[in-house]
Protein backbone atom coordinates (compact mmCIF):
# COMPACT_ATOMS: atom_id res chain seq x y z
CA UNK A 1 0.00 0.00 0.00
CA UNK A 2 1.61 3.13 -1.30
CA UNK A 3 0.08 6.50 0.86
CA UNK A 4 -3.07 6.37 2.45
CA UNK A 5 -4.83 9.06 0.42
CA UNK A 6 -6.93 10.78 2.83
CA UNK A 7 -8.19 14.04 1.16
CA UNK A 8 -10.44 15.59 4.07
CA UNK A 9 -11.76 19.28 4.32
CA UNK A 10 -9.68 20.00 7.34
CA UNK A 11 -6.29 18.57 4.92
CA UNK A 12 -6.26 22.34 4.01
CA UNK A 13 -4.67 23.80 7.18
CA UNK A 14 -1.43 24.34 7.70
CA UNK A 15 0.14 23.53 11.30
CA UNK A 16 3.36 23.44 10.81
CA UNK A 17 5.84 25.10 8.78
CA UNK A 18 9.75 25.37 8.74
CA UNK A 19 11.48 27.82 7.24
CA UNK A 20 15.43 28.03 6.72
CA UNK A 21 15.45 25.46 9.99
CA UNK A 22 19.06 25.08 10.77
CA UNK A 23 20.82 23.81 13.23
CA UNK A 24 24.76 23.98 14.20
CA UNK A 25 26.34 22.34 16.81
CA UNK A 26 30.08 23.75 17.75
CA UNK A 27 30.88 23.95 13.78
CA UNK A 28 28.88 20.71 12.74
CA UNK A 29 25.45 20.97 10.72
CA UNK A 30 22.80 18.75 12.40
CA UNK A 31 19.73 20.80 10.22
CA UNK A 32 20.67 22.18 6.92
CA UNK A 33 18.38 25.04 5.45
CA UNK A 34 14.95 22.85 6.02
CA UNK A 35 11.50 23.84 4.77
CA UNK A 36 8.75 21.82 5.54
CA UNK A 37 4.88 21.68 6.16
CA UNK A 38 2.26 19.70 7.78
CA UNK A 39 -1.29 19.53 6.97
CA UNK A 40 -3.43 19.02 9.48
CA UNK A 41 -5.54 15.15 8.19
CA UNK A 42 -1.78 14.27 6.35
CA UNK A 43 0.72 12.36 7.06
CA UNK A 44 4.02 13.61 6.38
CA UNK A 45 7.01 10.78 6.49
CA UNK A 46 10.01 12.40 7.82
CA UNK A 47 12.82 9.65 6.33
CA UNK A 48 16.86 9.94 6.97
CA UNK A 49 18.98 7.21 7.98
CA UNK A 50 20.40 7.65 11.63
CA UNK A 51 22.04 10.94 12.79
CA UNK A 52 20.60 12.83 9.53
CA UNK A 53 18.77 15.19 11.52
CA UNK A 54 15.40 14.18 12.63
CA UNK A 55 15.36 14.24 15.90
CA UNK A 56 17.46 17.46 16.13
CA UNK A 57 14.50 19.09 13.52
CA UNK A 58 11.58 17.45 15.96
CA UNK A 59 13.48 18.88 19.00
CA UNK A 60 13.52 22.99 17.49
CA UNK A 61 9.62 22.76 16.41
CA UNK A 62 9.09 21.47 20.09
CA UNK A 63 11.53 24.02 21.32
CA UNK A 64 13.36 21.78 23.34
CA UNK A 65 16.72 22.92 20.81
CA UNK A 66 17.11 26.58 19.56
CA UNK A 67 17.41 27.05 15.79
CA UNK A 68 20.85 28.51 14.57
CA UNK A 69 18.55 30.35 11.81
CA UNK A 70 15.25 30.11 10.35
CA UNK A 71 11.56 29.44 12.09
CA UNK A 72 8.95 27.36 13.28
CA UNK A 73 5.65 28.50 12.79
CA UNK A 74 3.14 26.33 14.34
CA UNK A 75 -0.86 27.04 13.12
CA UNK A 76 0.33 30.40 11.60
CA UNK A 77 2.32 31.99 14.57
CA UNK A 78 6.07 32.01 15.20
CA UNK A 79 7.38 29.49 17.66
CA UNK A 80 10.52 32.11 19.39
CA UNK A 81 8.09 34.43 20.48
CA UNK A 82 5.27 32.52 21.38
CA UNK A 83 6.34 29.39 23.30
CA UNK A 84 2.97 28.01 24.76
CA UNK A 85 2.04 27.25 20.98
CA UNK A 86 3.81 23.86 21.62
CA UNK A 87 2.13 22.59 24.85
CA UNK A 88 -1.55 24.36 22.94
CA UNK A 89 -1.17 22.37 19.54
CA UNK A 90 1.22 19.77 19.15
CA UNK A 91 1.36 16.01 20.94
CA UNK A 92 4.51 14.14 20.26
CA UNK A 93 6.65 11.19 21.81
CA UNK A 94 10.34 12.21 20.80
CA UNK A 95 12.86 9.26 20.48
CA UNK A 96 11.12 6.84 23.06
CA UNK A 97 8.07 7.29 25.11
CA UNK A 98 8.99 8.18 28.36
CA UNK A 99 6.86 8.15 31.78
CA UNK A 100 7.54 7.91 35.67
CA UNK A 101 8.61 4.40 36.34
CA UNK A 102 6.98 4.33 40.08
CA UNK A 103 3.13 5.39 38.39
CA UNK A 104 0.30 3.42 36.76
CA UNK A 105 -0.21 3.92 32.99
CA UNK A 106 -3.16 6.12 33.84
CA UNK A 107 -1.67 8.15 36.58
CA UNK A 108 1.04 9.18 33.91
CA UNK A 109 -1.66 10.30 31.74
CA UNK A 110 -2.89 12.05 34.30
CA UNK A 111 0.07 13.69 35.72
CA UNK A 112 0.61 14.87 32.03
CA UNK A 113 -3.48 16.02 31.59
CA UNK A 114 -2.79 18.25 35.13
CA UNK A 115 0.60 19.78 33.86
CA UNK A 116 -1.80 21.62 30.41
CA UNK A 117 -5.09 21.70 32.74
CA UNK A 118 -8.62 21.63 32.53
CA UNK A 119 -8.37 17.52 30.48
CA UNK A 120 -11.18 15.39 32.00
CA UNK A 121 -10.73 11.75 33.61
CA UNK A 122 -13.23 10.91 30.61
CA UNK A 123 -10.66 11.90 27.79
CA UNK A 124 -7.63 10.01 29.99
CA UNK A 125 -10.05 6.57 29.69
CA UNK A 126 -11.12 6.77 26.25
CA UNK A 127 -7.73 7.35 24.98
CA UNK A 128 -6.77 4.30 27.12
CA UNK A 129 -9.50 2.20 25.08
CA UNK A 130 -8.00 3.49 22.19
CA UNK A 131 -4.51 2.07 22.68
CA UNK A 132 -6.00 -0.84 24.33
CA UNK A 133 -4.18 -0.22 27.72
CA UNK A 134 -7.53 0.03 29.74
CA UNK A 135 -7.00 -3.54 31.49
CA UNK A 136 -3.48 -2.22 32.31
CA UNK A 137 -3.81 1.25 33.49
CA UNK A 138 -3.50 0.72 36.22
CA UNK A 139 -0.32 -1.41 36.38
CA UNK A 140 2.99 0.07 37.38
CA UNK A 141 4.70 1.82 33.89
CA UNK A 142 7.44 -0.13 34.50
CA UNK A 143 5.82 -3.32 34.03
CA UNK A 144 4.89 -2.46 30.54
CA UNK A 145 6.14 -3.92 27.59
CA UNK A 146 8.15 -2.32 24.60
CA UNK A 147 5.00 -2.15 22.88
CA UNK A 148 2.61 -0.87 25.63
CA UNK A 149 4.79 1.89 27.01
CA UNK A 150 4.65 3.19 22.88
CA UNK A 151 1.35 3.06 23.25
CA UNK A 152 0.94 4.57 26.30
CA UNK A 153 3.17 7.24 24.50
CA UNK A 154 0.89 7.65 21.83
CA UNK A 155 -2.09 7.87 24.84
CA UNK A 156 -0.47 10.89 26.07
CA UNK A 157 0.47 12.72 22.52
CA UNK A 158 -3.36 12.77 21.80
CA UNK A 159 -4.60 13.92 25.34
CA UNK A 160 -4.71 17.87 24.30
CA UNK A 161 -6.45 16.50 20.98
CA UNK A 162 -3.42 18.22 19.07
CA UNK A 163 -3.78 19.82 15.51
CA UNK A 164 -0.40 18.15 15.21
CA UNK A 165 1.15 14.97 16.21
CA UNK A 166 4.65 13.97 16.34
CA UNK A 167 6.00 10.50 16.44
CA UNK A 168 9.60 10.21 16.55
CA UNK A 169 10.89 6.37 15.45
CA UNK A 170 7.50 5.45 17.59
CA UNK A 171 8.07 1.33 16.43
CA UNK A 172 11.62 1.68 17.55
CA UNK A 173 12.51 -1.75 18.99
CA UNK A 174 8.67 -3.14 19.09
CA UNK A 175 8.18 -7.00 17.88
CA UNK A 176 6.45 -6.87 14.40
CA UNK A 177 3.29 -7.22 15.85
CA UNK A 178 3.90 -4.30 17.68
CA UNK A 179 4.95 -2.50 14.72
CA UNK A 180 1.39 -3.45 13.45
CA UNK A 181 -0.69 -1.85 16.09
CA UNK A 182 1.40 1.61 15.91
CA UNK A 183 1.20 1.36 12.31
CA UNK A 184 -2.22 0.94 12.68
CA UNK A 185 -3.35 3.53 14.81
CA UNK A 186 -0.93 6.13 12.70
CA UNK A 187 -3.54 6.43 9.57
CA UNK A 188 -6.54 6.79 11.77
CA UNK A 189 -5.03 9.95 13.92
CA UNK A 190 -4.91 11.78 10.43
CA UNK A 191 -8.36 10.26 9.47
CA UNK A 192 -9.58 12.16 12.76
CA UNK A 193 -8.32 15.45 11.67
CA UNK A 194 -4.55 15.32 13.20
CA UNK A 195 -1.43 16.35 10.96
CA UNK A 196 1.03 13.24 11.63
CA UNK A 197 4.67 13.92 11.08
CA UNK A 198 6.18 10.28 11.16
CA UNK A 199 9.96 10.83 11.77
CA UNK A 200 11.40 7.20 11.16
CA UNK A 201 14.25 5.42 9.12
CA UNK A 202 12.18 2.60 8.79
CA UNK A 203 10.90 2.50 4.80
CA UNK A 204 8.16 0.38 4.83
CA UNK A 205 6.57 2.08 7.29
CA UNK A 206 6.65 5.45 5.93
CA UNK A 207 5.67 3.91 2.84
CA UNK A 208 2.98 1.96 4.16
CA UNK A 209 1.36 5.08 6.15
CA UNK A 210 2.66 8.74 4.56
CA UNK A 211 1.02 10.77 2.17
CA UNK A 212 3.87 12.73 1.74
CA UNK A 213 7.50 11.63 2.05
CA UNK A 214 10.80 14.09 2.97
CA UNK A 215 13.93 12.63 2.73
CA UNK A 216 16.84 13.88 4.61
CA UNK A 217 20.40 13.59 4.02
CA UNK A 218 23.11 15.24 6.75
CA UNK A 219 20.47 17.34 7.83
CA UNK A 220 19.80 18.51 4.11
CA UNK A 221 16.18 17.73 2.22
CA UNK A 222 16.84 15.86 -0.94
CA UNK A 223 13.98 15.21 -2.03
CA UNK A 224 10.05 15.67 -1.09
CA UNK A 225 6.88 14.49 -2.41
CA UNK A 226 3.67 12.20 -2.49
CA UNK A 227 4.36 8.56 -1.76
CA UNK A 228 2.65 7.68 -5.33
CA UNK A 229 5.18 10.66 -7.37
CA UNK A 230 8.37 9.44 -5.57
CA UNK A 231 7.64 5.42 -6.35
CA UNK A 232 6.71 6.52 -10.07
CA UNK A 233 9.81 8.60 -10.07
CA UNK A 234 12.17 5.08 -9.21
CA UNK A 235 10.07 3.41 -11.46
CA UNK A 236 11.05 1.38 -14.68
CA UNK A 237 10.03 -0.55 -17.50
CA UNK A 238 11.99 -4.32 -18.20
CA UNK A 239 12.03 -5.79 -21.68
CA UNK A 240 12.99 -9.39 -22.64
CA UNK A 241 14.09 -9.65 -26.08
CA UNK A 242 15.80 -13.27 -26.32
CA UNK A 243 17.00 -14.22 -29.72
CA UNK A 244 17.83 -11.09 -30.28
CA UNK A 245 20.46 -8.11 -30.33
CA UNK A 246 20.10 -6.39 -26.86
CA UNK A 247 22.27 -3.56 -28.12
CA UNK A 248 20.01 -3.37 -31.40
CA UNK A 249 17.29 -2.78 -29.36
CA UNK A 250 18.39 -0.07 -27.41
CA UNK A 251 19.08 1.70 -30.00
CA UNK A 252 16.19 1.83 -31.68
CA UNK A 253 14.78 2.55 -28.11
CA UNK A 254 17.21 5.17 -26.75
CA UNK A 255 15.68 8.26 -29.13
CA UNK A 256 12.15 7.70 -27.92
CA UNK A 257 10.67 10.24 -26.39
CA UNK A 258 10.34 10.43 -22.45
CA UNK A 259 12.99 7.92 -22.39
CA UNK A 260 15.20 8.80 -20.07
CA UNK A 261 17.72 5.94 -19.93
CA UNK A 262 18.32 2.73 -21.64
CA UNK A 263 20.73 -0.23 -19.68
CA UNK A 264 21.47 -3.78 -20.45
CA UNK A 265 21.81 -6.34 -18.00
CA UNK A 266 21.77 -9.99 -18.46
CA UNK A 267 20.46 -9.69 -21.73
CA UNK A 268 17.43 -7.13 -20.92
CA UNK A 269 16.80 -3.93 -21.28
CA UNK A 270 16.22 -1.53 -18.22
CA UNK A 271 14.28 1.71 -19.96
CA UNK A 272 13.61 4.70 -17.33
CA UNK A 273 10.50 6.22 -18.86
CA UNK A 274 6.84 6.54 -17.87
CA UNK A 275 5.31 3.54 -17.66
CA UNK A 276 2.41 4.32 -20.23
CA UNK A 277 4.79 4.21 -23.02
CA UNK A 278 4.91 0.21 -23.50
CA UNK A 279 3.17 -0.26 -26.49
CA UNK A 280 5.08 2.52 -28.40
CA UNK A 281 8.35 0.57 -26.91
CA UNK A 282 7.18 -2.44 -29.04
CA UNK A 283 6.46 -0.64 -31.88
CA UNK A 284 10.05 0.89 -32.36
CA UNK A 285 11.32 -2.83 -31.22
CA UNK A 286 9.21 -4.28 -34.25
CA UNK A 287 10.05 -1.77 -36.57
CA UNK A 288 13.80 -3.32 -35.65
CA UNK A 289 12.45 -6.66 -36.34
CA UNK A 290 12.65 -7.12 -32.93
CA UNK A 291 9.94 -8.94 -31.05
CA UNK A 292 9.88 -8.99 -27.54
CA UNK A 293 8.76 -11.38 -25.30
CA UNK A 294 8.10 -9.14 -22.45
CA UNK A 295 8.01 -5.55 -21.38
CA UNK A 296 6.72 -5.05 -17.77
CA UNK A 297 6.76 -1.54 -15.83
CA UNK A 298 8.06 -2.16 -12.56
CA UNK A 299 7.76 0.01 -9.77
CA UNK A 300 10.66 0.72 -7.03
CA UNK A 301 10.09 0.53 -3.95
CA UNK A 302 10.50 3.59 -1.43
CA UNK A 303 13.41 1.64 -0.10
CA UNK A 304 15.32 1.37 -3.82
CA UNK A 305 14.90 5.27 -4.22
CA UNK A 306 15.81 5.81 -0.21
CA UNK A 307 18.85 4.19 -0.70
CA UNK A 308 19.95 5.78 -3.82
CA UNK A 309 19.12 9.47 -2.52
CA UNK A 310 20.68 8.50 0.45
CA UNK A 311 24.34 6.31 -0.78
CA UNK A 312 27.14 7.89 0.96
CA UNK A 313 29.94 8.72 -1.54
CA UNK A 314 32.91 7.90 0.22
CA UNK A 315 35.15 10.84 1.42
CA UNK A 316 38.57 10.73 0.34
CA UNK A 317 40.68 10.62 3.14
CA UNK B 1 2.49 27.63 36.31
CA UNK B 2 -0.29 26.24 38.28
CA UNK B 3 -1.27 23.37 36.33
CA UNK B 4 2.23 22.75 36.49
CA UNK B 5 2.37 22.63 40.17
CA UNK B 6 -0.76 20.59 40.68
CA UNK B 7 1.34 17.92 37.97
CA UNK B 8 4.86 18.03 40.28
CA UNK B 9 2.54 17.82 43.61
CA UNK B 10 0.88 15.01 42.39
CA UNK B 11 4.30 13.30 41.04
CA UNK B 12 5.49 14.40 44.42
CA UNK B 13 2.28 12.61 45.88
CA UNK B 14 2.79 9.17 43.75
CA UNK B 15 6.38 8.78 44.61
CA UNK B 16 7.65 6.30 47.27
CA UNK B 17 10.74 7.95 47.79
CA UNK B 18 8.92 11.08 49.12
CA UNK B 19 7.12 8.94 51.47
CA UNK B 20 9.97 6.50 52.75
CA UNK B 21 12.37 9.96 53.20
CA UNK B 22 9.47 11.05 55.58
CA UNK B 23 8.95 7.36 57.09
CA UNK B 24 12.52 7.61 57.87
CA UNK B 25 12.49 11.24 59.45
CA UNK B 26 9.72 9.89 61.97
CA UNK B 27 11.61 6.54 63.11
CA UNK B 28 14.71 8.36 63.49
CA UNK B 29 13.75 10.76 65.74
CA UNK B 30 11.42 8.14 67.48
CA UNK B 31 14.33 5.93 68.27
CA UNK B 32 16.28 8.54 69.32
CA UNK B 33 13.45 9.40 72.36
CA UNK B 34 13.41 5.55 72.68
CA UNK B 35 17.22 5.34 73.13
CA UNK B 36 16.86 8.07 75.57
CA UNK B 37 14.18 6.92 77.25
CA UNK B 38 15.66 2.95 77.73
CA UNK B 39 18.95 5.00 78.64
CA UNK B 40 17.06 6.92 81.35
CA UNK B 41 15.72 3.86 83.25
CA UNK B 42 19.16 2.30 83.57
CA UNK B 43 21.78 4.41 84.11
CA UNK B 44 22.74 5.07 87.82
CA UNK B 45 22.04 8.98 87.25
CA UNK B 46 19.57 9.58 84.85
CA UNK B 47 18.78 13.50 85.81
CA UNK B 48 20.38 15.10 82.57
CA UNK B 49 18.83 12.63 80.02
CA UNK B 50 15.79 13.13 81.47
CA UNK B 51 16.20 16.74 80.94
CA UNK B 52 16.88 15.98 77.57
CA UNK B 53 13.72 14.23 76.96
CA UNK B 54 11.28 17.48 77.93
CA UNK B 55 9.22 19.77 75.73
CA UNK B 56 11.29 22.60 76.57
CA UNK B 57 14.22 20.99 75.09
CA UNK B 58 13.31 19.56 72.17
CA UNK B 59 16.01 21.67 69.99
CA UNK B 60 19.07 20.82 71.42
CA UNK B 61 18.04 17.35 71.25
CA UNK B 62 15.60 15.56 68.68
CA UNK B 63 15.39 18.89 66.69
CA UNK B 64 19.30 18.39 66.14
CA UNK B 65 18.43 14.99 64.91
CA UNK B 66 15.60 16.04 62.78
CA UNK B 67 17.95 18.83 61.38
CA UNK B 68 20.50 16.56 60.52
CA UNK B 69 18.58 13.90 58.63
CA UNK B 70 16.24 16.88 57.06
CA UNK B 71 19.82 18.13 55.68
CA UNK B 72 20.34 14.90 54.05
CA UNK B 73 16.85 13.86 53.55
CA UNK B 74 15.92 17.22 51.42
CA UNK B 75 19.40 17.29 49.52
CA UNK B 76 18.14 13.73 48.14
CA UNK B 77 14.68 14.98 47.15
CA UNK B 78 15.56 17.93 46.26
CA UNK B 79 17.85 16.55 43.76
CA UNK B 80 15.65 13.21 42.51
CA UNK B 81 13.23 16.43 41.50
CA UNK B 82 15.33 17.44 38.40
CA UNK B 83 18.05 14.84 38.30
CA UNK B 84 15.55 11.95 37.69
CA UNK B 85 13.83 13.96 34.94
CA UNK B 86 16.93 13.27 33.31
CA UNK B 87 17.53 10.08 34.25
CA UNK B 88 13.90 8.54 33.20
CA UNK B 89 13.71 10.93 30.12
CA UNK B 90 10.94 12.76 31.45
CA UNK B 91 12.19 16.35 30.66
CA UNK B 92 11.50 16.61 27.03
CA UNK B 93 8.02 15.68 27.28
CA UNK B 94 7.22 17.22 30.49
CA UNK B 95 8.61 20.89 28.82
CA UNK B 96 6.81 19.92 25.89
CA UNK B 97 3.69 20.28 28.26
CA UNK B 98 4.92 23.25 30.00
CA UNK B 99 4.05 26.88 28.45
CA UNK B 100 7.18 28.16 29.14
CA UNK B 101 10.78 26.85 30.94
CA UNK B 102 10.49 29.07 33.44
CA UNK B 103 7.07 28.15 34.75
CA UNK B 104 8.18 24.59 34.76
CA UNK B 105 11.31 25.34 36.88
CA UNK B 106 9.51 27.58 39.15
CA UNK B 107 6.97 24.52 39.62
CA UNK B 108 9.92 22.61 40.48
CA UNK B 109 11.04 25.21 42.83
CA UNK B 110 7.79 25.82 45.19
CA UNK B 111 7.92 21.81 44.88
CA UNK B 112 11.21 21.59 46.81
CA UNK B 113 10.49 24.29 48.77
CA UNK B 114 7.31 22.78 49.97
CA UNK B 115 8.52 19.43 50.36
CA UNK B 116 11.40 20.38 52.67
CA UNK B 117 9.77 22.77 55.05
CA UNK B 118 7.21 19.90 55.26
CA UNK B 119 9.94 17.57 55.85
CA UNK B 120 11.53 19.84 58.85
CA UNK B 121 8.00 19.96 59.92
CA UNK B 122 7.27 17.00 60.14
CA UNK B 123 10.54 16.46 62.08
CA UNK B 124 9.45 18.74 64.41
CA UNK B 125 5.80 17.45 65.03
CA UNK B 126 7.57 14.08 65.54
CA UNK B 127 9.75 15.56 68.18
CA UNK B 128 6.95 16.76 70.30
CA UNK B 129 5.51 13.89 70.19
CA UNK B 130 7.98 11.36 71.30
CA UNK B 131 9.68 14.00 73.26
CA UNK B 132 6.22 14.06 74.90
CA UNK B 133 5.32 10.59 74.69
CA UNK B 134 8.16 9.90 76.18
CA UNK B 135 8.67 12.30 79.23
CA UNK B 136 5.45 11.40 80.11
CA UNK B 137 6.22 7.98 80.40
CA UNK B 138 9.23 8.49 82.51
CA UNK B 139 6.75 10.83 84.72
CA UNK B 140 8.60 14.07 83.88
CA UNK B 141 6.24 15.59 81.77
CA UNK B 142 6.20 19.41 81.49
CA UNK B 143 3.60 21.49 79.52
CA UNK B 144 3.96 24.18 76.66
CA UNK B 145 3.18 27.83 77.60
CA UNK B 146 2.97 30.77 74.87
CA UNK B 147 6.54 31.99 75.42
CA UNK B 148 8.13 28.33 74.72
CA UNK B 149 5.79 28.25 71.44
CA UNK B 150 7.29 31.80 69.88
CA UNK B 151 11.06 30.64 70.96
CA UNK B 152 10.17 27.16 68.94
CA UNK B 153 8.66 29.35 66.03
CA UNK B 154 11.98 30.81 65.50
CA UNK B 155 14.22 28.30 66.48
CA UNK B 156 12.21 26.50 63.67
CA UNK B 157 12.90 29.00 61.32
CA UNK B 158 16.12 29.36 61.82
CA UNK B 159 16.40 25.69 60.93
CA UNK B 160 14.98 26.06 57.62
CA UNK B 161 16.89 29.26 57.14
CA UNK B 162 20.20 27.24 57.87
CA UNK B 163 19.45 24.11 56.16
CA UNK B 164 17.21 24.62 52.90
CA UNK B 165 20.23 26.49 50.87
CA UNK B 166 21.97 22.99 50.98
CA UNK B 167 18.79 21.92 49.01
CA UNK B 168 18.80 24.67 46.57
CA UNK B 169 22.37 23.88 45.89
CA UNK B 170 21.76 19.71 45.10
CA UNK B 171 18.68 21.09 42.84
CA UNK B 172 20.98 23.58 41.07
CA UNK B 173 23.96 21.11 40.60
CA UNK B 174 21.76 18.46 39.66
CA UNK B 175 20.02 20.74 37.07
CA UNK B 176 23.20 22.00 35.51
CA UNK B 177 24.87 18.67 35.39
CA UNK B 178 21.79 16.83 34.56
CA UNK B 179 22.83 14.02 37.21
CA UNK B 180 20.79 13.25 40.47
CA UNK B 181 24.04 11.76 41.80
CA UNK B 182 25.97 15.11 41.26
CA UNK B 183 23.29 16.82 43.51
CA UNK B 184 23.26 14.58 45.97
CA UNK B 185 27.03 14.07 46.05
CA UNK B 186 27.47 17.88 45.86
CA UNK B 187 24.97 18.78 48.48
CA UNK B 188 25.77 16.65 51.34
CA UNK B 189 29.53 16.68 50.16
CA UNK B 190 30.27 20.25 50.34
CA UNK B 191 28.31 20.32 53.75
CA UNK B 192 30.79 18.28 55.53
CA UNK B 193 33.85 19.00 53.22
CA UNK B 194 33.14 22.69 53.66
CA UNK B 195 34.19 23.04 57.28
CA UNK B 196 37.22 20.92 56.55
CA UNK B 197 38.69 22.78 53.73
CA UNK B 198 38.21 25.90 55.60
CA UNK B 199 39.64 24.11 58.64
CA UNK B 200 43.40 23.22 56.77
CA UNK B 201 43.42 26.78 55.24
CA UNK B 202 43.21 28.46 58.53
CA UNK B 203 46.17 26.64 59.65
CA UNK B 204 47.84 28.39 56.86
CA UNK B 205 47.09 31.69 57.50
CA UNK B 206 44.04 33.65 59.52
CA UNK B 207 42.36 34.93 56.69
CA UNK B 208 40.59 32.34 55.60
CA UNK B 209 38.35 33.02 59.17
CA UNK B 210 36.90 35.44 57.56
CA UNK B 211 36.06 33.78 53.86
CA UNK B 212 34.62 31.04 55.67
CA UNK B 213 32.08 33.42 56.89
CA UNK B 214 30.66 34.17 53.77
CA UNK B 215 30.28 30.57 52.57
CA UNK B 216 27.33 28.16 53.35
CA UNK B 217 28.74 26.32 55.81
CA UNK B 218 29.92 28.51 58.92
CA UNK B 219 26.23 31.25 58.53
CA UNK B 220 23.92 27.70 58.30
CA UNK B 221 26.02 25.98 61.41
CA UNK B 222 25.97 29.86 63.68
CA UNK B 223 21.70 29.47 63.04
CA UNK B 224 21.75 25.76 64.39
CA UNK B 225 24.08 26.20 67.08
CA UNK B 226 21.62 29.05 68.25
CA UNK B 227 18.76 26.78 68.91
CA UNK B 228 21.49 24.36 71.38
CA UNK B 229 21.65 27.35 73.28
CA UNK B 230 24.95 25.98 74.29
CA UNK B 231 27.89 27.41 72.22
CA UNK B 232 27.39 24.02 69.94
CA UNK B 233 30.16 23.67 67.59
CA UNK B 234 32.15 26.02 69.13
CA UNK B 235 30.55 29.27 67.45
CA UNK B 236 30.17 31.42 70.91
CA UNK B 237 27.78 33.80 71.98
CA UNK B 238 26.20 34.84 68.45
CA UNK B 239 24.81 38.20 68.79
CA UNK B 240 21.31 39.57 66.80
CA UNK B 241 24.25 41.40 63.87
CA UNK B 242 25.53 38.22 63.29
CA UNK B 243 23.01 35.89 63.01
CA UNK B 244 21.79 38.81 60.77
CA UNK B 245 24.61 39.04 58.69
CA UNK B 246 24.42 35.00 58.65
CA UNK B 247 20.85 34.73 57.26
CA UNK B 248 21.69 37.76 54.66
CA UNK B 249 24.67 35.30 53.43
CA UNK B 250 22.70 32.61 52.66
CA UNK B 251 19.90 34.94 51.26
CA UNK B 252 22.96 36.14 48.83
CA UNK B 253 23.86 31.95 48.08
CA UNK B 254 20.26 30.99 47.65
CA UNK B 255 19.74 34.11 44.99
CA UNK B 256 22.55 33.36 43.11
CA UNK B 257 21.66 29.24 42.67
CA UNK B 258 17.91 30.20 41.87
CA UNK B 259 19.26 32.70 39.53
CA UNK B 260 21.63 30.22 37.80
CA UNK B 261 19.25 27.56 37.44
CA UNK B 262 16.90 30.16 35.42
CA UNK B 263 19.96 30.76 33.65
CA UNK B 264 21.14 27.48 32.46
CA UNK B 265 17.28 26.36 32.33
CA UNK B 266 16.37 28.67 30.09
CA UNK B 267 19.32 29.23 27.93
CA UNK B 268 20.57 25.34 27.05
CA UNK B 269 19.27 23.07 24.24
CA UNK B 270 17.89 19.70 25.70
CA UNK B 271 18.90 17.44 23.27
CA UNK B 272 18.36 14.48 25.92
CA UNK B 273 16.11 13.72 28.79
Amino acid sequence: MAGVGRRGPAQDRVILETSGLTKRFKGMVAVDDLNLTVRTGEVLGFLGPNGAGKSTTVGMILGLIRPTNGTVRIAGQDLASNAPLVSENIGAIIENPAFYPYMSGRDNLRAHAMAVGNIPDARINSLLELVNLSERARHKYKTYSLGMKQRLGIASTLLTDPALVILDEPTNGLDPAGQREIRAIIPRLADQGHGVLLASHMLHEVEQVSDRVLIVRRGKLITEGSVDDLLRRGGYIEIAVPGHDPELAQKAIRPIQHVEQVTIENGKLYVVAPEDIGSVLNRALVEQGIYASSIMPKHSTLEDLFLELTDEEEVPA
Amino acid sequence: MMHLLRSELFRLRKRPQAWILALIMVLAVGAFYVALAIAASVISDPASTEESLKLPNIFENGMQIATLLGFILSIVLASGLVGNEYAWNTIRPLLARARSRSALLSAKWITVLLYSVGLYLLGLLATIAFSAGSSAIIGEFESVDATLLSEWAVAFGRVLISQLPYAALAFMMALITRSNAVGIAVGIGLGFLEPAIFGLLGLVTNAFDEVRKFGLEYPSNQLVAMNANTGFGGYGEITTAEAWQAVATLAVWVAIMVGATYYFFNKRDVTSG
